[in-house]
């Protein structure tokens, strides 16, 4: 009997899968799985005093604080901009279309050296807030302005395509139903972006949480303060503590898997909302 | 409540005109049909009464307040979209609320009082218990009296329904056209609906407005459009039609087919139309061949000479002439350059 399945009706999905398993195991899993083998190769031992050095954690919390940070700036930011492209149709609406993806093309060794120029002491942006006290440049903020920088096309892409479908009758209808701008923002267009602004922070986040090629030329990377967690893998490859180097990168694998679990289940609890 | 327009205009954004001076007077109570092929203008009349789109000359008054200005939240009319337009994040019972729950604090009803108006728009719509559901969990047509129940909510006095039925089922069409009727009477609503399906129209409405190219042609009641149609547009819109061309000489029209006899009329000379429906044609004895068609719906079908179909009663189609026929068009209207020069 011919299964009716969706195996049945795609041909030759069986030998596809197989080898897209196959391909999948080689380039993801099992590098992965050396990963978490990796750090206890020497015992136990050395895995828990590289887990509970106080440099690693603070630079976890470096890491994943300055990412939450961004990725929670990006997100307003990006559904303005995300506006102004599909909604507002603003001038040049095509040319900033295209400069969202910018961020993605530009090598991050080049945005970080450009962010620092900028931000630095004596940079167009750097220098005015200087003045005013502020230091962006080589301390915790500039971290997250680089964050910001490699996020914000991520955001931008979640977001436009669902508000480009948006019904505008749903706007409509709540303005005869008397809501106010401000009602109809909140109440009837901000609210279905969420599924896609929990996928667009999930991706910001993920992002700016891995990022190394920018961050370091504007960090500063002072340890306790402003060192990534990515960065000390780095340095700790460079002290030949190739156990210490996997354990923080085994513990940003397992961080981030966590939140994006968490993320997907929060996403999951707007399933009946598809648009009726 | 009253509806009064005056003389509404409207230009779309390439400067094209898709309403072209119309005016309409709806009285209280009165439920009428805004009809028309499309791109006649219906949606766009019903989007400029709704304050949903700025007319470009003209005004929209509302029990004699000039509304003109007013944008469609400060109007206060219900309104349905043709694809209902329900907020999918919200459950049935909080889409219905919606209208009151973004009442200003000193006008809106508490939480319970609410919840007790939509429970009582629930029964309404017969849409019991279902208030916890979310859109996406009904059919078509409990969405569409969710879409209805919302509008009401706020108790409006004039409902605007844009095309409702458009996308329901004939059979759920049908039931719920009768109920939508019952409603306004039972509410005394002033109601204003889209659609372009005629025989909705004529079914549910006490007033048509016949619309073509962004003008209003005719409006009145079914039976008054059926007896004195403004124009060849308005006859034909309304149900089949038979057309015969001919000309007027000496008070009689003489209609070109050889098997149609002249017709006595009160009009000056020249060319005319003569349109007739195909049950108000008597067939007389005369020299068109009969050609029997299928009988349909109560009517025995003919065709005569080789163009004109003819329905006869099923009761009287014994009295059909069986030898030839001619056609008798006593009953038609005459029409010259597509207005009525009426009366046979």
């Amino acid at each position: 009997m011919v299964s009716r399945t969706a195996a049945g009706h795609l041909p030759g999905f069986r030998l596809a899968l197989a080898s897209t398993l196959v391909w999948l195991g080689l380039i993801v899993a099992f590098p992965l799985a050396a990963l978490i083998a990796r750090p206890f190769a020497g015992g136990l031992h050395p895995f828990m005093h590289a887990l509970f050095d106080p440099r690693l954690l603070a630079a976890l919390r470096v890491s994943f604080g300055s990412a939450f940070v961004a990725a929670a700036i990006d997100l307003p930011l990006g559904l303005l901009l995300a506006w102004a492209v599909v909604r507002a149709k603003v001038p040049g609406h095509r040319l900033m279309d295209a400069l969202v993806e910018l961020p993605l093309a530009l090598p991050t060794s080049v945005s970080g050296i450009t962010l620092a120029t900028l931000y630095g002491p004596r940079g167009w942006f750097g220098a005015p807030l200087a003045h005013l006290g502020l230091k962006v440049a080589f301390a915790p903020a500039g971290i997250v302005v680089a964050l910001m920088f490699v996020g914000i096309p991520f955001v931008v892409r979640s977001i436009a395509p669902v508000l480009a479908n948006a019904p505008v009758e749903l706007e409509e209808a709540a303005q005869t139903l008397g809501a106010s701008r401000s009602q109809t923002l909140w109440r009837v267009v901000l609210p279905p972006l969420l599924p896609a602004g929990l996928t667009a922070f999930g991706l910001a986040f993920a992002r700016a949480v891995g990022e190394y090629g920018s961050v370091i030329f504007i960090a500063g990377n002072q340890p306790f303060r402003s060192e990534i967690a990515p960065l000390l893998v780095v340095i700790r490859l460079q002290e030949f503590d190739y156990a210490g180097g996997a354990a923080v990168g085994l513990i940003l694998l397992l961080a981030s898997l966590v939140i994006l679990l968490a993320l997907g289940a929060l996403r999951r609890r707007f399933h009946h909302w598809i648009a009726a | 409540m009253s509806v009064r327009l005056d003389a509404i205009s409207r230009r779309n954004a390439a400067g094209g005109l898709i309403l072209d001076d119309v005016s309409l007077e709806i009285e209280t109570g009165e439920f009428v049909a805004l009809v028309g092929p499309s791109g006649a203008g219906k949606t766009s009349l019903l989007r400029v009464i709704a304050g949903l789109d700025a007319q470009s000359g003209g005004t929209v008054e509302i029990d004699g307040r000039d509304m003109s200005a007013l944008p469609a939240r400060a109007r206060g009319l219900g309104f349905v979209f043709q694809n209902y337009a329900l907020f999918g994040h919200l459950s049935v019972a909080a889409n219905i609320a919606f209208g009151l729950r973004v009442l200003p604090r000193s006008l809106r009803p508490s939480r319970s009082e609410i919840a007790s108006r939509v429970d009582e728009l629930l029964d309404l719509m017969q849409l019991p218990g279902r208030g916890r559901d979310f859109p996406a969990q009904l059919s078509g047509g409990q969405r569409q009296r969710v879409a209805l129940a919302r509008a009401l909510a706020t108790r409006p006095p004039v409902l605007l329904l844009d095309e409702p039925f458009g996308a329901l089922d004939p059979m759920v069409r049908k039931s719920i056209r009768t109920w939508l009727r019952d409603l306004h009477d039972k509410l005394g609503l002033t109601t204003i609906l889209v659609t372009h399906d005629q025989q909705e129209a004529l079914e549910i409405a006490d007033r048509l407005a016949v619309m073509a190219d962004g003008q209003l042609v005719q409006a009145g009641a079914p039976d008054l459009l059926e007896a004195r149609p403004a124009t060849s547009f308005v006859m034909d819109f309304l149900g089949d039609t038979v057309r015969i061309e001919g000309a007027v000489r000496g008070g009689v029209f003489e209609p070109e087919p050889a098997f149609a006899l002249p017709v006595a009329v009160n009009v000056s000379d020249g060319p005319a139309t003569l349109m007739i429906r195909p049950h108000d044609i008597d067939l007389v004895t005369g020299p068109a061949v009969l050609t029997p068609l299928a009988t349909h719906g109560g009517f025995a079908r003919y065709r005569v000479g080789d163009a004109v179909t003819v329905h006869v009663p099923v009761h009287v189609a014994d009295r059909v002439p069986v030898t030839g026929a001619a056609l008798d068009l006593g009953r038609g209207h005459l029409f010259r350059s597509g207005k009525s020069i009426n009366t046979i």
